[in-house]
């Protein structure tokens, strides 16, 4: 690539392993002494290190940016953010204590921004209260599949009335811009506490986990599926304890034919379920396998299912069996785990059948951790896949019970067929009514050690086709 | 506010992890450079902001066609090709072709694009916006010296006495230094374009 025959070929190894990148620090050092003074190798190294034509491109184009900060990935965030603020064209106010108006309501603060949109803070003269405003971002009312989606969201969120739900007073647009109103919660979210307090103290794990049961149930009894149940999208409000469910950011009605096929992720890495993970159709026991993940931040402080990168969370909630909780946390109790467990099952077939039955049993322990004397622990029933086994082994049982029977009546048949015969050549002709009954005795004896041994075979065949059967339910 | 990521099955469906983690790099420059390239063509950020996803998710679509060969550096060749035609069959189409997305943006990445000189211009844009994010991101990446000995030097064309007086450094490490910036440079732009050396 490059001409050297004129160039002093003085550092020509040290600059070969520069380029490779195999130099040493002290090399290096050496070597910017003698570039110090010898301008050949100086440009020896700069062919090297790139073509002539890469350095003149480099040169030309970046020459021709004076803006270059503006590509600053924060950056471009950064003005995206008070950009959609900005765009939210508020309208004066009288009133110096708030920001503008915007749909009615007096703008008092901006609270944050989620998503697709900005929250802000509104205050509702009419009815003398505290609203959480939330408009869709100018960058997105213009997009039509994010619109649908806020559509979507402000509807399916506006249909689930319940007291674990963040309820929707109103959906509206304003010069452009859809936006729905909420109440405004003073408090914090569950990510907060968790971050703060964790590990939680069992009474207040399962008081949350109830109440989001409760209200997902409600969300599911109307066809909603959550998707994204999160720490971050459990509200603790200031003053009651009760827990409100938020964001139906990309809830949607469980028969809807769904935007993620655009390619939009739909819910946080960390809490998601495998199936979800996989881009495969979800019901409403993803939302359990989230709350499931939920729990166990509760209990440790930290999903079920960490990595580096999102890739790896993914790769771990759909491969790998999450670490036993109480080998992270070990004063829990083994029934809460199990609980835990039972939500993370990887196929959805496995975890509680619905939000109202997981509801019901968190009720009975919570009774039961309040009341230990007067209320007993609940049972925690089996799996559905657990009782389809148990089903499976017994009718194997009566299956091979049956052929057993069978062979061994055969066989004394036989024997009691034979045996005369047998006898006449024994030369004991006179007892032809005896031998099929002392005969009857040692043959189901053996009869019985030998069906052990069938049995034993029987059973490895057994178990190896229900890992077979199993394999195939899974799939 | 950032355009939504990429679905998450789609790393689950590169099963290779070298492919994985190229499409990964790949895919953050591309992004800006997309959104970019449509800024300055005088799009709102509403419809950059579409833009990009639409083409990103055209892209993603197109790994499924690809088929694994011996050749390890064969996801990345055909990632900056596919990319490049992705974003100049994007931008030659009128908009409304560009709001039904989907099948059509995927038909589209295997046609030749129809105005020759349009192509031209675009081609060059887009290695244009490579060069800018890539510097953008090399420049967070090194010491600001190092940057500033290879940017006085080469972009700004001072002399190399000159520059290590103003740095208070060697004209040594002025010379490594700049040296160490245009071989990552290289690196990163080789990741979307072919930089005009191939």
């Amino acid at each position: 690539m490059t001409v050297k025959t004129n160039l002093d070929p003085c550092e020509e190894e040290r600059i070969r392993r520069f380029i490779d990148g195999t130099i040493s620090e002290a090399e290096t050092t050496k070597l910017e002494t003698h570039l110090e003074h010898c301008d050949r190798c100086g440009q020896l190294l700069t062919e090297r290190s790139a073509e002539v034509s890469f350095w003149s491109i480099t040169k030309q184009i970046l020459c021709s940016s004076a803006r270059l900060s503006v590509v600053d990935q924060d950056t471009v965030t950064a003005i995206g953010f008070e950009q959609a603020i900005r765009d939210v064209p508020l309208l004066p106010t009288d009133d110096p204590m708030m920001l503008g108006r915007f749909g009615g309501y007096e703008i008092c603060c901006v609270i944050g921004h989620g998503g697709m949109g900005v929250v802000l803070k509104g205050w509702d003269r009419s009815l003398d209260r505290f609203v959480a405003v939330k408009v869709l971002s100018p960058t997105y009312a213009h997009q039509s599949a994010a619109r649908r989606r806020f559509d979507r969201e402000a509807k399916a969120a506006a249909a689930v009335v319940h007291e674990n739900v963040v309820a929707i007073h109103g959906v509206d647009t304003c010069n452009g811009l859809p936006y729905l109103v909420m109440p405004y919660v003073k408090g914090e979210s569950l990510q907060r506490r968790i971050e703060r307090q964790a590990p939680l103290t069992i009474e207040s794990m399962l008081e949350i986990s109830l109440q989001i049961a409760r209200g997902l149930q409600a969300a599911h009894e109307q066809g909603l599926v959550h998707r994204d149940i999160k720490p971050a999208n459990i509200l603790l409000p200031q003053s009651v304890s009760r827990v409100l469910i938020t964001d139906f950011g990309l809830a949607r009605a469980a028969d809807d034919a769904n935007l993620t096929a655009s390619g939009v992720i739909a819910g946080t890495p960390a809490y998601m379920s495998p199936e979800q993970a996989r881009g495969d159709n979800v019901d409403s026991r993803t939302d359990l396998f989230s709350l499931g993940s939920v729990m166990y931040a509760m209990a440790c402080g930290h999903p079920p299912f960490r990595s580096e990168s999102s890739y790896g969370v993914l790769r771990r909630i759909t491969d790998e069996r999450h670490r036993p909780l109480t080998q992270v946390q070990p004063g829990l109790p083994r029934w809460f785990e199990s609980i835990v467990d039972r939500l993370l099952e990887k196929n959805p077939t496995d975890r509680f059948g619905s939000a109202a039955a997981l509801a019901s049993h968190l009720e009975n322990c919570l009774a039961h951790v309040r009341q230990p004397q007067s209320t007993s622990l609940p049972k925690l029933g089996r799996s559905a896949r657990a009782k389809f086994q148990r089903f499976l082994l017994a009718t194997a049982f009566v299956v091979v019970g049956t052929a057993v029977a069978f062979v061994y009546w055969q066989s004394a048949e036989t024997v009691a067929i034979h045996q005369p015969a047998e006898d006449l050549l024994a030369d004991e002709p006179l007892l032809p009514v005896e031998p099929p009954a002392t005969a009857e005795t040692p043959v189901p004896a053996m009869e019985s050690e030998e069906s052990e041994l069938e049995w034993g075979r029987d059973l490895e065949r057994l178990e190896s086709m229900l890992d077979k059967l199993n394999k195939e339910f899974e799939e | 506010m950032s355009v939504p990521d990429t679905r998450p099955s789609l790393l689950l469906r590169i099963r290779d992890s070298a492919d994985r983690e190229a499409w990964e790099e790949f895919e953050g420059m591309y992004r800006q450079v997309i959104h970019r390239m449509a800024i300055a063509r005088g799009m709102q950020v509403a419809d950059a902001d579409d833009l990009t996803q639409q083409v990103l998710w055209s892209v993603s679509q197109a790994i499924d066609r690809f088929e694994p060969d011996d050749t390890r550096a064969k996801f990345r060749t055909w990632l900056r090709t596919i990319a490049r035609r992705a974003i100049v069959n994007a931008m030659t189409r009128s908009p409304q072709d560009l709001a039904e997305g989907g099948t059509d943006m995927m038909i589209a990445l295997h046609e030749q694009p129809a105005r020759e000189l349009d192509t031209k211009q675009l081609e060059l844009d887009y290695r244009h916006e490579v060069f800018l994010v890539a510097a953008a991101k090399l420049q967070r990446e090194f010491h600001p010296t190092t940057w500033q000995a290879f940017w006085e030097t080469v972009v700004l064309d001072k002399s190399i006495d000159d520059v290590a007086t103003k740095l208070g450094c060697s004209r040594g490490s002025i010379y490594t230094s700049r040296c160490r910036v245009i071989q990552r440079l290289k690196q990163e732009v080789l990741k979307l374009d072919d930089g005009g050396v191939a």
